[in-house]
This record gives structure tokens, C-alpha cells and sequence, in this order.
């Protein structure tokens, strides 16, 4: 077989296959749910070692110049720091929950925690990779959020870790409305810059700055969850629709843990 | 066969560096690309029916990492395979300018051919600047992968 035909033979195959795995998105995830279960712990130890690499900076590198000037006080001051940077630690960590939690009692949600061990933003997705598999009830579909911030879906989950497509993903749409005027329209994913807003008709009016909540009307992501803020708006005179830019409400790379909804109590 | 499994660790191993490693320490920056490198020196050093079966089997690996569509990666690792290996006997490989630029516009075939994919199937417009940032940023990393790849294809010739 001469190397053009084979060549013609996998582009045909790979046409094939991307309709299918367009309706069926089974082969594809079996692939990645084998790569998740191989690259977890190395992600796993990633976090830990990157963790351990910032406190081992905070508490001892930078403390070098004091020390050869006041040992006492050096000493001194390493154990306040050491003492504080745990404290600031557990402050901000009890800060977190706490946003978690109230969220939590408002909405009457069961939920399930858990914390950020990667993220893989490759050119064409935006996707988050959390420590709650399988193993700890974890089904695709399952909302993710941080405080009232909606974050995004679990995709894919393997025994140990999910991967989470975030609201910036290409593939991911919420329809969404905002707080104020109730406008409606459907919000996409656009990578780095944040979320268009699909669908919204040139009569309608709203200003930057305006916040946009989820609707609950697509049935996946539940009513009054933050997406974001209106940061851009272009009208067209020759379309449809406006042309509008949401800038998400949390930085999603800062994001250390995050909450999965698993249900809602009755 | 043996070598062609060597081969195979080889990029494993690569890849899931840039997976685990590189992406965890550069979240804003721009992604590296290995796959598209390592498709340029298959195409320069092997010319078989097998390495182009090779060089998919890569591409079907990245599928199941962006886990969306089956397809869009073996399909734009068999393109960039073909293109590159067609002009493998035109260019002179050794030079590191030549090299960087193949790379440049490898990761820029092999990327583009994916979107469009994307495009047909799901709608998805390509996002220009990340694929530009990212094929120079592989570019750039291909040249420090010289000395590593280039070596294991010159000492071995029974692939």
C-alpha cells in the first residue's frame, strides 16, 4: 500500500470516527479516563511537591540573610513566621469553607469537597482536574462551583480524580441572565477571553459591569450561581445579536478547593 | 520493532511531562506541543508506512487527552507526517534555523488541521494567538530536544 493511500484511508477513518465520537462520546472518554488513572498520581505528587517546594522557599531560603546577621533573632522570627504562614494557612483555608458552607446551607445542596491537583489548559480546552473520583460518588454531569461561583462540570471521572470542564471551555454553554434586568442569552466558553454571550438580541439593553447569574433554565447548572461580569459589548448594525464578552468572577487558576454538588436535599 | 517500541516509550515519556510537568508550571503561558515535534523527526529519519501508523497512534493519544472528538489528531498527525516527509529530501535538517522553522510551521500544520476539525464537527472557531504562541514555544523547545532525539535517530537505523 503506497503511503498517499493510507494517508487518504486515516483521513476517511478519522472523518468517520469524529462523527461518531460526536454522538458518542464513549470511545473517547474510555481513552481519557485510562489517561487519568496513569497521570494522577504523578499530578498527585506534582501538587504535593510544588506545595512543599513554596513552603520550603517561605520558611527557610529567604530567611538566609537574617540569619547570618542575628542568629537569636532569626530563630526567633522563623518560628513566628512558621507559626503565622500555618496560621494565615488555616485562616484562609477556614475562609474558604466557610464560603463553601454558606452557600451550601442557603441552597439546601448536598455537596462533596475537594481540591484542585491540575489543570490542563491545552490550545483548544479548559479543563481542571480535582481529587474526587469514582471512589468518592463522582458522576459526569455533577456541577462544580467555588462559594457561588458556578465553575464548570465534571466530564470524566476516573476511580480517583475528575476532570472538570470549566466555563471558559469552548464545548461549554450555561444559559445565563442578568441579575438586574433579566436579560437572557447563552454563554460560551472562549478561552483566555472569558465567556461570549450568544443570542442576545440588539434591542436589548444592559451596561458593563452588570452581573450575569445562571438561569437554571438548561437543566445542568442550578438557578443563582455567579458566572461573571458584563465586560465587553459591541452592537452590530448588520446582526442579530450583540456581541458581548463576560469576564468570569474568580480567577480560575487560583482556585485551591472547590465543591461538588451532588444533589439537592428534599 | 523493538526500536519502534523504544521509540514509543520515548514519547510517552514526553508527553506526559509536557502533560504533568511543563503544564503545571506554566499555566498562563503558552502550552508546548510535543507531538507535533516528535511527528517532524519521524518524518526526517523514518520514511516507512509504519512510522506514519506510528505518528497516528500519537495523534489518537492527544484525542484521548483533549477527550471531545475521536479523529481531529490522528488525522492532523497523518497530514503533517505526509507534508513533512514529501519535503524531508529539500531540507537541510541540521541546520538549527531549518529546524526551527519546520518546527514552527509542523506545530502550525498539525494544530490548524486539528481546528478545523473542531471547526466541522463542533462548531469551534481557532483560537490564532494560542496557536501561533504555542507553535513558537514548541519551536523554541524543539531546539533544546536536539541533541536527545536527533541522537536516537542516528544511532538507530533499523526502525
Amino acid at each position: 500500500m503506497s503511503k498517499r493511500l493510507l494517508l487518504l484511508v486515516i483521513i476517511f477513518v478519522s472523518l468517520l470516527s469524529s462523527t461518531y465520537s460526536r454522538k458518542n462520546p464513549e470511545l473517547a472518554n474510555f481513552g481519557n479516563r485510562v489517561w487519568l488513572s496513569a497521570t494522577t498520581p504523578i499530578h498527585q505528587f506534582m501538587h504535593y511537591f510544588k506545595n512543599s517546594g513554596d513552603s520550603f522557599l517561605q520558611q527557610y531560603v529567604f530567611l538566609l540573610d537574617l540569619k547570618e546577621k542575628n542568629q537569636k533573632l532569626e530563630d526567633r522570627l522563623k518560628n513566628l513566621q512558621t507559626d503565622n504562614t500555618q496560621l494565615k494557612e488555616i485562616e484562609m483555608e477556614n475562609a474558604r469553607l466557610n464560603t463553601l458552607l454558606k452557600f451550601k446551607r442557603r441552597k439546601k445542596l448536598t455537596s462533596k469537597i475537594a481540591n484542585v491537583i491540575a489543570f490542563n489548559t491545552r490550545t483548544s480546552r479548559s479543563l481542571m482536574l480535582i481529587d474526587y473520583g469514582k471512589k468518592q460518588g463522582a458522576k459526569p454531569g455533577q456541577v462544580v462551583i467555588y462559594g457561588n461561583q458556578l465553575l464548570g462540570q465534571i466530564i470524566n471521572s476516573s476511580r480517583v480524580s475528575s476532570q472538570v470542564m470549566l466555563i471558559n471551555d469552548p464545548l461549554s454553554n450555561v444559559d445565563c441572565l442578568i441579575q438586574e434586568s433579566r436579560t437572557r442569552g447563552v454563554a460560551s466558553g472562549n478561552l483566555i477571553k472569558g465567556l461570549q454571550w450568544n443570542f442576545v438580541g440588539q434591542q436589548q439593553e444592559f451596561k458593563i459591569g452588570d452581573k450575569v447569574i445562571s438561569s437554571g433554565l438548561d437543566g445542568v447548572f442550578p438557578k443563582g450561581l455567579n458566572i461573571g461580569i458584563i465586560s465587553h459589548k459591541k452592537k452590530n448594525k448588520n446582526s442579530l445579536f450583540q456581541k458581548v464578552q463576560i469576564a468570569p468572577g474568580v480567577d480560575f487558576f487560583k482556585i485551591e478547593t472547590v465543591m461538588i454538588i451532588a444533589g439537592i436535599k428534599q | 520493532m523493538k526500536s519502534l517500541i523504544k521509540f514509543f516509550a520515548l514519547s510517552l515519556l514526553l508527553l506526559l511531562l509536557e502533560q504533568t510537568l511543563m503544564n503545571n508550571i506554566w499555566n498562563n503561558l503558552p502550552t508546548l506541543n510535543i507531538i507535533p515535534i516528535l511527528i517532524l523527526f519521524m518524518a526526517f529519519y523514518k520514511d516507512s508506512l509504519l512510522a506514519l501508523l506510528f505518528c497516528c497512534l500519537l495523534g489518537l493519544l492527544r484525542d484521548f487527552i483533549i477527550a471531545s472528538l475521536t479523529g481531529p489528531g490522528v488525522a492532523a498527525a497523518a497530514i503533517t507526517y505526509f507534508c513533512l516527509n514529501s519535503f524531508s529530501t529539500h531540507l537541510f535538517i541540521k541546520s538549527r534555523l531549518v529546524l526551527f522553522l519546520t518546527a514552527f510551521f509542523s506545530c502550525l500544520l498539525f494544530l490548524y488541521t486539528e481546528s478545523l476539525y473542531y471547526y466541522l464537527f463542533l462548531g469551534l472557531t481557532p483560537n490564532h494567538w494560542m496557536i501561533l504562541s504555542s507553535s513558537l514555544f514548541s519551536a523554541f523547545f524543539t531546539l533544546l530536544l536536539i541533541p536527545l532525539l536527533r541522537k536516537y535517530f542516528v544511532t538507530d537505523k533499523k526502525l
